[in-house]
């Protein structure tokens, strides 16, 4: 990368976006909430069980996997020039 | 005892883990620029600010290493907080076992008018947000939540086992009375009991909390720990009592005079021809100059632990033997040469 994309006075603007993803962010989990409630109201699962599921060897190898890829994306992101 | 972490704190303590071992992949890397860029661990400086002001700006020019640091900094600011929500969602299942463990067969004596030392007071070890005692069940938080589910993985799932290797190797076949000193939350403790499982086994600390997760250990297990809240330099115990003082991993938290302080106390307390055994992080004599560096930027400089140096340049031994001590050894166990351990014996007659 030859010239720098942002600068140090771009800090403002990328503090706001922050804020922004934040919000989005709190629009999914809203959501996720929603729809655990709209489940548990339909009779299909039942209150917390989201909370107390304890995923299986099969579901924790699979959690970690797509954990990773999400911070090495991220992380790739953050230092690798493009 | 039994728990099951909920969603939330499950999910956030292991990313906060995960973060942590894939951010260390970018050691190797950040190491090999740190060669490429002419640093030479045999013409670096041994003074530690020169070291630092030779090597730091090397290494922070490069990207990558400042998102390393980035990660570390977010993982140790963030580590005590993860763990505490993730405790508040299980409060109400596990409340009622922390209170039960309470009871049984070890004894627990808080001090009635503790002054703490000027180090302690007030400040968060390793950044672990609120201090030792900054929760109403921070032995569970800080021995249970994250040693156990942050802190022993980034380990290889050794952490144990190092602590239990320092009682291992006291030279002492059945001492009959021994004090762990510093126990925090009583996982030292735990390796002095399965090395010693005959001794009649007392420990300190200064933090209330940490030793009422000790006391609940204990209690599960049926040992008759006695536990008392006191400063190992002001323990308030007759003379020669004990066969084997011992401590882990806490003389690089506090400053050398109070290590001093520390050794003259266990000199006191040891029945002549008694043994101090002290283990800790690896002494900076052990390294060459870019991984003693390295310990320093990311204990001393951003790890939160502001008497990691002074510990690590100092001669334990040297220190022994000026508390009173007739001989004292000061090296690290086995190829890595970790944890570093003090072995001082006291002599047979006191002069």
């Amino acid at each position: 990368m030859s010239e720098h994309n942002l600068r140090a006075d771009d800090l403002d603007r990328l503090g706001q976006a922050l804020i922004t993803l934040t919000k989005e962010l709190w629009v999914v989990k809203d959501r996720v909430r929603i729809l655990e409630a709209t489940l548990a109201e339909a009779g299909v699962m039942v209150p917390d069980a989201v909370d107390r599921f304890q995923p299986g060897a099969e579901l924790s190898e699979s959690l970690s996997a797509d954990r990773a890829l999400l911070i090495e994306h991220v992380l790739g992101a953050l230092t690798t020039d493009r | 005892m039994n728990y099951l972490l909920h969603q939330r704190g499950r999910a956030s303590i292991a990313f906060l883990s995960d973060l942590r071992g894939l951010s260390d992949r970018f050691e190797a890397r950040t190491d090999q620029r740190a060669r490429e860029a002419g640093i030479d661990p045999e013409n670096l400086p041994d003074d530690p600010e020169q070291l630092q002001a030779v090597v730091a700006p090397v290494l922070e020019a490069d990207p990558e290493f400042r998102v390393l640091r980035m990660c570390r900094d977010w993982t140790l600011e963030q580590h005590g907080k993860v763990a505490m929500d993730a405790f508040e969602e299980i409060r109400d299942e596990v409340e009622p076992q922390l209170q039960a463990l309470q009871k049984g067969t070890a004894t627990l004596s808080y001090a009635d008018e503790l002054q703490p030392p000027e180090y302690w007071e007030g400040f968060e070890f390793h950044k672990s947000t609120g201090g030792w005692d900054g929760h109403d069940y921070m032995g569970f938080v800080h021995g249970e939540l994250i040693h156990r589910h942050m802190v022993n993985p980034s380990f290889a799932g050794m952490i144990y086992a190092v602590r239990k290797s320092v009682a291992e190797a006291a030279p002492v076949s059945s001492p009959a009375k021994i004090l762990d000193v510093g126990c925090c939350s009583g996982q030292y403790t735990q390796g002095i009991a399965e090395v010693f499982p005959d001794s009649e086994l007392w420990a300190c600390d200064l933090s209330a909390r940490q030793l009422e997760q000790a006391q609940r250990y204990a209690n599960e297990h049926g040992l008759n720990w006695k536990l008392f809240q006191a400063a190992g330099e002001d323990l308030g115990l007759d003379d020669e009592q004990f066969d084997l003082v011992t401590s882990y991993a806490m003389f690089h938290e506090i400053p050398i005079s109070a290590s001093r302080a520390n050794l003259q106390e266990y000199w006191r307390v040891l029945k002549p021809g008694g043994y101090a055994v002290v283990g800790d992080v690896k002494a900076y004599h052990a390294y060459d100059n870019y991984d003693r560096w390295k310990a320093d930027y990311w204990n001393q400089v951003h790890g939160g632990d502001p008497f990691w140096r002074e510990y690590a340049a100092t001669d334990l031994a040297e220190l022994a033997l000026q508390a009173g001590f007739a001989e004292a050894t000061w090296q690290g166990l086995g190829e890595r040469q970790y944890p570093f351990v003090l072995i001082a014996k006291k002599g047979n007659a006191n002069v």
